[in-house]
């Protein structure tokens, strides 16, 4: 046994949130679960392969976040219980099915565990995924800590079948990737076996689901998930969810509290509660919500307060309605000692004042930012430079569509011609919208980017578009055999799937043939191929339709490429290397940016970087005067 | 290091290529990898960020072109401002040799003696034009095969000097002797970097012979497109601008002759050949034109001792033949040129908004004023 | 041997690095040992973009009271330890205090691109480690990684020199137990215990003198 089916069942372990949830659905008998990489998600469906085959389990990266969803509901469909993880903007993919789930309703437990990614430190966007709940009338539970994770998910699938429904289970990057003591339990010994036997027809199914509502509201006041810990009448009563109980905790310890201000935990949150805190809001005249993103329970709550008579005259309900919280960002525990500092009025320093003042100083002074780069020997590099290239040799200010994936980091760190980039498949929708306004003097040249994942998720669509529609654009496709962004999980063109079983691989090259589009496939490390080709095909003035390059070099993090030999010895001569001086302007290190090139201030000129060059040479072909010199390692090569 | 000075490249930019000044000759190119020539326009990929002596500015002839100083630089006098410059010798010339005349714009002169220069060791590198896919580009010749590949005129504008450029400065090239066949603004830009206080890091120590073409103005790349429509460019042999009264561009191609109307082709005419005031390469050792009327042949201009020498051997050895040059041609001729220098000084001070101020012309006040008030 | 003074509850530490570097596994092992102690051990990652050169940093939180939540209050970390010395600097700003302790990987690790080229004086960057810490302890643990053949266990190096120090509620020991438990395969358990002993040995010479 291996993995998280190796615990014990009562032991004690040292969990990823993400490892918590898996457990958590392995002990309720989770049989299928799919999805597409998303963080702070990922590793929810990783942990889950990896005891696939001992488990019998069938875990799935599906095409996108919308098929996953469906491939999940068709086992429950089959009575099967299923798990489905997604990250906040996967949700938004997944809606327009579940959006109809809703009302057809499930058979085995269907669990949909969204993780919302607050800050964002991972994502475009900033999103509260808890209203989705109450739009679609389905229940809402808040885990707070990995244990909770575990309870939580167990206890999901339990509620989906009594229920007849699917159940959401919202995490958060802090609880997903947050690490903390687990306490496992036992693991099932029988499996259910598939078998479907129809489902109901979604129209007319609202008024059956509003009807399930207080229902569902009645189990979940009876769950052990929202607790009141505190005195009997506290000057301020926080309510709290997710993160936000922990913090909550500690900082009315450390502000010595503890005999003034309670806190409700809450972890059911839709259907609210409301029974709980018809209980607990008499006890006092105060309510601060603390709560991730957007000030959902807080509203909730104001409405329940209201309905019952609460808040009225000098109570009131605090939050982020009322500025004592921030509305945009992560919650943390000092953002919650700041709210209960300037509620209650109190004194309260981090450290010492000088203490950071000073500290401040020094940073300033000292620490600059460190964008996240692509990698040296990265694909990414190569292609985009070609990208930079063609569309300024071009000269008629064309520009790049951004997509979602580690090329999109040509926009902040790379060369820069990505100006969009906000969804998986928005780039080439772009493209094609672009495409087509010439006849109001749109004259500039697109390249619409997207990477081998992306292009299986959602950039197929968007290309049989511009194809139909005659959109005058390329498309390039970044084909680094895996998922990159996320940590390299496999997509449907490669032969291998999440379970490290042999899979069909589909060719990207294959797809855009069929839909009639010419294609041209190159190494984004030849770039005296590349650079001319995306000219050539930015200046097809007149033509009709999108033409396709790719770029195909495997993803340096890719085991087999991490753990290979270099490919080329390379350094640089610096008798030869021009430095800062007319004819280079440190062109390696300033424009071209390899994080294997770096500059040698007391020679002023540039060096190779030994612990961080991936030995793969293309900077040798850029730099003006040929001081960066390699040697293949191995004669074949 | 912080600095705010402007990189020069940023400078050529705003001054240069943003002003519509530049002409494409190509002097700023082959130097770095931030000044790219294509499809007539110089791409600018990057930004460079070298503030102090940079070799851009300061071998574009159009960021500034002090007469004087170039002339000294090429010809070893001041500018004089002679109607068609200073000269030795002006007579009419053709090649003897029905291979190059095939091939050869109209007498062969300018291939004839760049291959000559070659034979002799005048020079052992030759920076010609060559027209590829109906663009044409700098390259460096050595043999009088690929002198003869170079043959005939494209009256695209061409980044000729870059390549003169590129030649590396080591690998034996500290030794070669470069010649150069170029538009009279190439042949300017020549003369600018010998001038230079940055010749040292340039080619322009290893510079032993130019050839100037005569030249009225040249084309921008957007004509490519005009003539695509006659004939794609593979099956175009010979582009021609026979003299007035007759207004056509004729184009030749494996199908026959085309004429274009000179009018609309002018259209393509670029804004820094109308800002252009030499017509006869006046600072070339060597400038070759069209003989007027007289088809076939070259008008020959020598205007210093090693071009002289170069041009009587090639008499001597009787690869030219020599004719005269009648009286009413120089004095067409002289008309031409003046008429060149008129325009352009008009040109630039509607450009600019005032006739002191010569945008990058700097030429002494008597001649300004000559030119103006002629 | 045990560490004999009392420790803070919680006990805060931050180990910072770069994507790639390794200090999520590091992180881990600390965390594991310390469970096994029988502490709530809780701990706050930031990462996803970890592998690309961006700035890592993993909160590892103890208690013998209870759980506590993934993130360290600012100013309220016992212990940095650090993997690039810039990154100490970056820590320091917002958790730092006059108690807190420092055990840092001496290599820097520029930021690419233009900052890159201007990579602080490693002088001046001690200057102000040592002025915001009560005690740094500097380790070349690149270089020493690279001695043992592979630079992936500089992480393991700095984990030696911290417990090393005794400024954690961890025994060579019970780090140790945790090598050996984690460790698979003979060879990759060998090189990290020597690895560990290593770090300790650097500390410890670096006190002598
Ligand atoms: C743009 C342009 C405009 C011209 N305008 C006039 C004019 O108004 N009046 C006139 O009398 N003559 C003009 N000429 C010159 C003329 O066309 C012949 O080049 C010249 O007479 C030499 O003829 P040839 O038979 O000796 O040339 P060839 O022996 O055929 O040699 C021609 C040479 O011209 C060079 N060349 C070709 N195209 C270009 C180019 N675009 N830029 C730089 N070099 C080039 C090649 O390197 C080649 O060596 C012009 C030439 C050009 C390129
Ligand atoms: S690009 Fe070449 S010449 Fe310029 S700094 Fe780098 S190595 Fe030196
Ligand atoms: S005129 Fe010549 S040197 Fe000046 S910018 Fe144009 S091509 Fe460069």
């Amino acid at each position: 046994m291996s993995g998280i089916a190796s615990y014990p069942a009562g032991s004690t372990q040292l969990l990823l949130g993400n490892q918590a949830i898996a457990r958590g659905a392995l002990e309720a008998g989770v049989q299928v679960a799919s999805s597409y990489p998303g963080t702070p998600s990922t590793e929810i469906i990783e942990t889950l392969a990896e005891v696939a085959k001992e488990r019998n389990l069938y875990v799935e990266w599906s095409t996108n976040e919308m098929v996953a969803i469906e491939v999940a509901t068709a086992a429950s469909f089959a009575g099967l219980r299923a798990i489905n993880p997604l990250k906040h903007e996967g949700m938004n993919v997944a809606m327009d099915f579940l959006a109809h789930l809703n009302l057809t309703g499930v058979k085995g437990g269907l669990v949909v565990v969204v993780c919302d990614d607050p800050q964002p430190w991972s994502s475009t966007s900033e999103n509260d995924s808890r209203l989705i709940a109450k739009w679609l009338h389905v229940p809402l539970l808040e885990p707070a800590t990995g244990q909770e994770a575990l309870e939580m998910t167990k206890y999901a699938f339990e509620l989906s079948e009594k229920i007849g429904n699917f159940v959401m289970l919202r995490s958060c990057t802090r609880i997903s990737h947050g690490t903390s003591n687990v306490v496992v339990g036992e693991l099932p010994t029988t499996q259910r076996t598939a078998k479907f036997e129809g489902t109901d027809a979604p129209h007319g199914r609202h008024a059956v689901i509003l009807s399930m509502e207080p229902k569902i509201q009645a189990m979940l006041e009876e769950t052990p998930f929202n607790q009141y810990q505190g005195p009997e009448h506290p000057e301020l009563l926080i309510v709290a969810s997710g993160t936000g109980r922990p913090y909550s905790v500690e900082a009315v310890e450390m502000l010595g509290l503890k005999d003034s201000v309670g806190i409700l935990h809450l972890g059911t949150t839709w259907p609210m509660p409301k029974k709980v805190i018809e209980k607990h809001l008499p006890r006092t005249n105060r309510v601060l919500v603390v709560e991730e993103v957007d000030p959902y329970i807080e509203s909730n709550l104001r409405d329940i307060a209201t309905d019952i008579g609460w808040l009225a005259g000098e109570r009131a309900v605090l939050g982020k309605r009322s500025g004592h919280l921030e509305s945009v960002g992560e919650l943390t525990p000092d953002r919650v000692i700041g709210a209960l500092v300037s509620i209650l009025d109190l004194e309260y320093q981090s450290t010492d004042k000088e203490y950071r003042q000073q500290a401040q100083a020094y940073a300033q002074k000292l620490v600059s930012d460190r964008n996240t780069v692509w990698c040296a020997g990265c694909p990414h590099r190569g292609s985009l430079w070609a990208v930079k290239q063609a569309l300024k040799l071009d000269g008629r200010d064309g520009f790049a569509t951004g997509d979602i994936g580690c090329y999109a980091m040509d926009r902040r760190s790379g060369y820069g011609s990505a100006k969009t980039g906000s969804v998986m498949g928005a780039g080439i929708g772009h493209a094609s919208g672009f495409g087509r306004l010439g006849q109001f003097g749109f004259k500039q040249p697109v390249i619409a980017l997207s990477g081998d994942s992306t292009f299986f998720h959602a950039v197929v669509p968007g290309l049989i578009n511009a194809k139909h529609n005659k959109a005058n654009i390329t498309l390039l496709v970044m084909d680094n055999d895996a998922t990159a962004m996320t940590g390299d999980q496999p997509h449907p063109g490669v032969s291998h799937d999440a379970m490290e079983q042999e899979a069909y691989p589909v060719s990207i090259e294959g797809i855009c043939k069929g839909i009639g589009v010419p294609v041209q496939v190159f190494d984004p490390f030849d770039l005296d191929k590349t650079v001319p080709a995306l000219l050539e095909s930015v200046q097809t003035e007149g033509q009709e339709g999108p033409r396709v390059i790719i770029m195909k070099r495997p993803c340096v993090l890719l085991p087999d490429q991490r753990n290979k030999e270099h490919d080329y010895k390379v350094w640089i001569d610096q008798s030869q290397c021009l430095g800062e001086s007319c004819g280079c302007g440190q062109y390696c290190v300033r424009v071209f940016k390899c994080p294997g090139l770096m500059w040698d201030r007391a020679a002023g000129k540039a060096k190779i970087d030994d612990a961080s060059c991936y030995g793969c040479g293309l900077c040798a072909q850029i730099c003006p005067v040929s001081a960066i010199k390699k040697e293949p390692i191995h004669a074949a090569v | 290091m912080v600095t705010t000075a402007a990189s020069g490249l940023q400078q050529l930019q705003d001054r240069v290529l943003k002003a519509g000044l530049c002409s494409y000759c190509g002097a700023c190119s082959g130097l770095c990898p931030y000044l790219v020539p294509l499809q007539g326009r110089m791409a600018t990929p990057d930004a460079c960020n070298v503030t102090a002596s940079t070799r851009c500015i300061n071998f574009c002839p159009r960021t500034g072109l002090d007469m004087d100083e170039a002339s000294q630089a090429a010809l070893g006098v001041a500018y004089s401002g002679k109607p068609i410059g200073d000269y030795q010798q002006i007579f009419i010339a053709r090649s003897n040799d029905p291979k190059v005349l095939k091939r050869a714009q109209y007498g062969g002169a300018v291939s004839v003696l760049t291959g000559l220069a070659l034979r002799l060791g005048v020079i052992n590198k030759a920076v010609l034009t060559r027209t590829v896919n109906g663009v044409p580009r700098g390259v460096v010749a050595s043999s009088w095969e690929e002198v003869l590949e170079c043959g005939s005129s494209n009256y695209l504008v061409s980044p000729t000097v870059a390549a003169f450029n590129r030649i590396p400065a080591s690998n034996g090239a500290a030794d070669a002797r470069i010649g150069v066949v170029g538009t009279p603004c190439q042949i300017q830009a020549l003369s600018k970097m010998r001038a230079s206080p940055l010749a040292g890091r340039s080619n322009a120590p290893r510079l032993a012979l130019t050839i100037g073409l005569f030249c009225t103005w040249a084309l921008g790349h957007s004509f490519r497109t005009m003539l695509a429509k006659v004939a794609p460019p593979e099956q175009v042999k010979r582009t021609d601008v026979p003299p007035p009264p007759a207004r056509i561009f004729v184009v030749q191609t494996d199908q026959g002759k085309v004429e274009l109307p000179l009018d609309e082709v002018r259209q393509h005419i670029p804004l820094a050949c109308q800002l252009c005031a030499d017509m006869t390469a006046e600072l070339a050792d060597i400038s070759v034109g069209a003989a007027e009327g007289i088809e076939g042949w070259n008008t020959l201009v020598v205007r210093t001792k090693r071009g002289a020498e170069l041009v009587q051997a090639a008499f001597d050895q009787g690869l030219l033949k020599r004719g005269e040059l009648p009286n009413e041609s120089l004095e067409h001729l002289k008309g031409a040129s003046l008429g060149k220098r008129r325009r352009a000084v008009t040109n630039i001070a509607a450009k600019s908004g005032s006739q002191d101020n010569l945008l990058y012309l700097r030429l002494r006040p008597e001649l300004t004023r000559r030119w103006q008030g002629s | 041997m045990q560490p004999s003074k009392t420790f803070a509850d919680p006990f805060n530490m931050v180990v910072a690095g770069i994507g790639g570097q390794g200090n999520v596994l590091a992180a881990r092992l600390l965390g594991m040992t310390l469970t096994h102690l029988g502490y709530h051990v809780s701990m706050g990652e930031t990462y996803g973009a970890s592998q690309r050169g961006g700035a890592v940093m993993s909160h590892v939180r103890a208690s013998k009271a209870h759980l506590h939540g993934p993130l360290i209050p600012e100013g309220r970390a016992h212990v940095v330890v650090s993997l690039e010395p810039m990154e100490t600097v970056r820590v320091l700003r917002q958790y730092g205090n006059p108690e807190v302790v420092c055990i840092v990987n001496d290599r820097p690790v520029r930021p690419t691109g233009l900052a890159g080229i201007g990579y602080p004086e490693l002088s001046s960057l001690h200057d102000a480690i040592d002025a915001l810490s009560r005690r740094a302890w500097y380790v070349n643990a690149t270089d020493m990684a690279i001695k043992l053949g592979t630079q992936l266990v500089s992480n393991v190096i700095i984990c030696g020199a911290l417990v090393g120090t005794r400024t954690v509620p961890i025994t060579e020991k019970d780090f140790e137990d945790t090598l050996q438990r984690e460790m698979g395969g003979r060879r990759r358990l060998e090189v990290n215990l020597k690895a560990f002993r290593d770090g300790i040995a650097a500390v410890q010479e670096a006190a002598v003198r």
